[in-house]
């Protein structure tokens, strides 16, 4: 089992029911963000290990099914949390949309009896500022705005009902400072972030746009079903009922196949055209029943330039949030990371199993030679110095001659070193000095040439092993410890180390 | 095909495991001056989703082999059973402690590895090596001398003679100094032992290369999130009033100094992985100039741009964005929209060069002031963030894996190191730091061109000197 981040790999684990795509994308980056502190090799293992039980190839869905590889505790993932608190918004923006768009038809087709409720009123309230408000959202879109664009969108930005629902999210949530962006409008536009957060707060804004329209269409019916209404126009400006037809006309022209009712007739026009100074009897009597023929000309104006464009803006937001979702999965710099893991072959070159090294021995404390008196009988072992240098070296290093040399180790057989066991055995009393080349590290087998001699000539006599530098110089710390090593692991008193004088 | 093993061995202390560790890149194993670390045989395999290429195997040193070589020719029968004859001799030792290390080392080319011998060629050659080398020719199997350096001596040549004598293959390889293109060129090397390995080493080489060019990628991407994180850093603080509030704007601009900073060494972090030196200690990891406070004038010295390669850099921004006036216009301004660019580029960088960081006082929409500090906008700071992590993945990807001390930089090669990168590539980077300035952040595309030119920077510095 790799780690506990809320999502474990125990390397057998089911698939389990998917989340959804936004909670994925909230999930999977920050659970990325806390496995940092996993060893590479072991996500690189891990992620290649799960690529393999992926059927998919696309990447969002190879992220996906990658994630559902990991067990985890679902109740924990902020993602769940987040998409929870994202419906309510939804809820609460439709329930704003709907209170509102009831509250404006309820004032809008207010009608008391003592004059007709105003077309133009009606469609301006209703229409026209909707209109407007949508074309305006339109000026959202574009992501790299020039200089006075962005001015415009920053000003929209401010007085949009999704941006101050984002930041009630954001507060009421409790979104974290690293995901908060993703909620509200920020300079990062084009980034995927930028463009989740565009999506999700026009697609707020059309929520509440939608309940407003329903709200609006349902009150109206209401209205009209449940009590009588009657209906006229009247504005300040010079309009005469022909022209009023027209752009009636004009208005209706996007039902006025299908519902050619519903399109005022010239006579209505010119009969329900009122002037408040005039008072409800400017109209003419009997005019009553015929001035309710506006209602289905509102009502469907209503739908056709305030519900169906919202409702066409809601299902284009939609679409592109989830892209920007997919975006805000796939382009995520610790998805994208997760992918390259999950799809590049995996390399191993470092063993298999641990170093069974040994311990390096602790450094045993200097023992200088005794004082050695006398003549001494010398070993060269392995070519360390030229026999005829022997005493020379001898006399320099422990100040004392040499009366015999043998030579051993090295290119020597063992029947050669046996033969200069012999030799100095039979060589009289005195120390003996072993020249050996302090650059090569002392074999077992040396350690055995030195334990045989020790056997042959007895354990009083001193031995002095002398280690000699390339070209005589000195030893560097290295050798001097490779062989104070070397000689206290021969475990004997009466051999010592030479390794202090050049 | 059968699968190409090679045992490495050897003088115990010649640095077989350093050739080990630098082949396959495994920090775990036991390096030490101390003669007989290794204590037995140790598996390397090179495995290619899982697929064994092939596989190097640790040895101990010979420790008696005049011994063995006594063995051996006190039972020969002739040249046709030498090598059953060794296979009697590790059957017969298996358990007799004086000849584990013998036993360990000639059990894997009994089993059909091909031979790797290596020697110091640093220190002088002698006679001892013979009946080693005698030994591993009793075995029959195909074998190769690596002449390694450990030292600062040369006896090169004296042991190319004799090694000759006994290896048809003699290479000099220094484990502690070779770089990737050397270690690949071994590897393939190692299939003039054998025909029937040639094709899987060559494959094993090329998969490597791959590996190689992949991780440079992911340094890049590393450094660039690194990038991108620090430009569009900011911390906040509350303030009760829109007055300054020095103490406050202190704190802050600490905090995100520390910000910064722990993001950088994430980023060092992250790089080390990939290039599988997880163990390097952070301190053992910086040299004197990485070691360097981010924010010193030293910093910013050597790792910024000079000042007039920054101007220029701003001058040549600044020029684009005129340029692209001047194409809207046909050419109709007569161009003097890159000229008035390329000035407004170059004032805009050398006036914004002593600040390093916005700081605004922002009103707050329920009440209350919030200190904001950031992005940081000195135009040099990118450039020595930049340099810095180059510098740092640089070392790192050469970084051989036989050396156990701190990375080691050449002093003479970090100044201006912003400056050697290449004008086009330092145009682009430029554009993409304003962009991130300005915006607060860069889509995926740009993101993706500027992990590749941070790659390509990365491959042109990485380069042997």
């Amino acid at each position: 089992m790799d780690h506990t981040c809320g999502r474990t790999y125990d390397g057998a684990m089911p698939p389990r029911p998917s989340t959804t795509l936004f909670e994925d994308a909230i999930d999977i980056p920050l659970w990325l963000e806390r496995d940092r502190i996993a060893p590479f090799a072991a996500r690189v293992a891990r992620d290649r290990d799960i690529a393999a039980k992926v059927a998919a190839t696309a990447p969002v869905e190879l992220v996906r099914g990658w994630w559902t590889h990991l067990s985890h505790d679902s109740e924990r993932m902020l993602g769940v949390r987040l998409q929870r608190a994202r419906r309510l918004v939804v809820v609460a923006m439709l329930a704003l949309g709907v209170v509102a768009g009831t509250g404006v038809a309820g004032a809008a087709f207010h009608y008391d009896g003592s004059r007709p409720i105003n077309v133009v009123t009606l469609l301006a309230t209703l229409v026209v500022a909707q209109t407007a408000l949508l074309a305006l959202s339109l000026l959202l879109l574009p992501s790299r705005p020039g200089f006075g664009l962005r001015a415009v969108q920053e000003l929209l930005e401010s007085i949009n009902p999704g941006a101050l629902a984002a930041s009630m999210f954001r507060r009421i949530g409790g979104v974290p400072r690293d995901v908060a962006e993703l909620f509200g409008w920020h300079p990062a536009r084009a980034d995927a972030s930028g463009r989740f957060a565009k999506w999700q707060i026009l697609a707020w804004a059309q929520t509440a746009a939608l309940g407003f329209n329903v709200a609006a269409i349902v009150t109206a019916f209401s209205l009209i079903a449940f009590t009588d209404l009657a209906f006229g126009w009247s504005t300040t400006l010079t309009l005469d009922p022909q022209r009023a037809h027209a752009i009636a006309a004009t208005i209706a022209a996007p039902w006025q196949a299908i519902v050619p009712s519903a399109v005022p007739d010239l006579a209505l026009v010119e009969r329900s055209q009122f002037f408040r100074l005039d008072g409800a009897r400017a109209l003419d009597v009997g005019a009553s029943r015929t001035l309710a023929g506006w209602w289905s000309f509102t009502v469907l104006a209503i739908v056709t330039y305030g519900l169906l464009p919202r409702l066409a803006f809601l299902a284009v937001c939609v679409v592109r949030l989830r892209a920007a979702t997919r975006a805000l999965l796939i382009e995520d710099a610790r998805v994208t990371a997760l992918l390259d893991r999950m799809t590049a072959p995996s390399i191993e070159t470092a063993a298999e199993r641990p170093e069974d090294a040994r311990p390096a021995s602790p450094l045993p404390n200097a023992s200088p030679h005794r004082d050695i008196v006398g003549t001494a009988r010398a070993v060269v072992w392995g070519g360390a110095v030229d026999p005829a240098n022997a005493d020379a070296q001898a006399r320099r290093r422990l100040g004392i001659g040499v009366r015999l040399v043998v030579e051993a180790g090295g290119g020597k057989t063992l029947a050669d070193d046996r033969d200069a066991i012999d030799a100095i055995g039979a060589g009289g009393d005195g120390p003996i000095v072993v020249f050996t080349r302090a650059w090569e590290p002392p074999l077992l087998e040396f350690a055995d040439f030195l334990a045989a001699m020790r056997e042959r000539v007895g354990r009083a006599v001193s031995i002095v092993v002398a280690p000699i530098a390339e070209e005589g110089g000195a030893l560097d710390e290295t050798q001097r410890q490779t062989w104070a090593r070397a000689v206290d692991g021969v475990a004997d008193p009466l051999t010592y180390l030479e390794a202090g004088v050049t | 095909m059968t699968l190409p093993r090679f045992a490495i061995v050897g003088h115990p202390n010649k640095g077989k495991s350093s050739i080990v560790a630098t082949l396959a890149e495994d920090d775990s194993v036991a390096i030490s001056p101390e003669p007989g670390t290794t204590r037995s045989a140790r598996s390397y395999p090179m495995r290619l989703d899982g697929v064994v290429l092939y596989e190097l195997t640790d040895t101990p040193g010979f420790q008696r082999a005049r011994e063995v070589l006594a063995w051996l020719l006190a039972h020969d029968r002739g040249a046709g059973a030498r090598a059953a004859v060794v296979r009697e001799f590790v059957d017969l030792h298996a358990r007799d402690t004086r000849f584990h290390d013998e036993c360990e080392l000639l059990r894997p080319i009994l089993d059909g590895a091909g031979i790797l011998y290596v020697v110091d060629g640093s220190r002088p050659y002698g006679s001892e090596y013979e009946p080693e080398m005698e030994v591993l020719r009793w075995t029959g199997r195909p074998r190769m001398a690596l002449i390694n350096l450990i030292g600062a001596g040369d006896h090169v040549d004296e042991w190319r003679a004799a090694l000759s004598q006994y290896f048809s293959i003699v290479r000099v390889f220094d484990a502690m100094r070779a770089d990737f293109s050397r270690r690949i060129e071994l590897l393939r090397a190692f299939g003039a032992l054998d025909e029937s390995w040639a094709a899987a080493l060559n494959d094993a080489a090329a998969a490597l290369e791959r590996d190689r060019d992949r991780r440079r990628t992911r340094a890049a991407t590393e450094i660039a999130d690194l990038l991108i994180a620090v430009l569009t850093a900011t911390e906040s603080s509350k303030l009760p009033s829109d007055a300054p509030d020095p103490p406050v704007e202190k704190a802050t601009r600490a905090r995100l100094r520390r910000t910064v900073s722990a993001r950088e060494h994430d980023a060092r972090r992250a790089i080390q992985e990939i290039y599988h030196h997880d163990g390097l200690d952070a301190h053992e990891s910086t040299a004197a100039y990485l070691d360097e406070d981010l924010f010193s004038q030293r910093s910013f010295t050597v790792f910024g741009l000079s000042s007039a390669q920054l101007a220029i850099t701003g001058a040549a921004s600044g020029a684009v964005a005129g340029g692209v006036i001047d194409a809207l216009l046909g050419g109709t301004s007569l161009f003097l929209g890159a000229g008035i660019g390329a000035l407004l580029g170059a004032a805009g960088t050398l006036l914004g060069s002593d600040r390093l960081a916005n700081v605004d006082v922002l009103g707050q929409p329920l009440g209350g002031f919030e200190l904001r500090l950031g992005p940081i906008t000195d135009p040099n700071f990118p450039w020595v963030i930049l340099g810095r992590a180059l510098l740092h993945a640089r070392l790192v990807a050469e970084r051989n894996h036989a050396r156990r001390e701190g990375l080691v930089i050449d002093a003479g090669r970090g100044e201006h190191f912003a400056d050697s990168i290449d004008a086009s590539a330092r145009r682009s980077l430029d554009a993409t730091f304003r962009e991130l300035r300005s915006n607060g952040g860069i889509d995926a595309t740009t993101r993706a061109q500027m992990i590749a030119t941070i790659a390509t920077i990365a491959a042109s510095v990485e380069a042997p000197a």
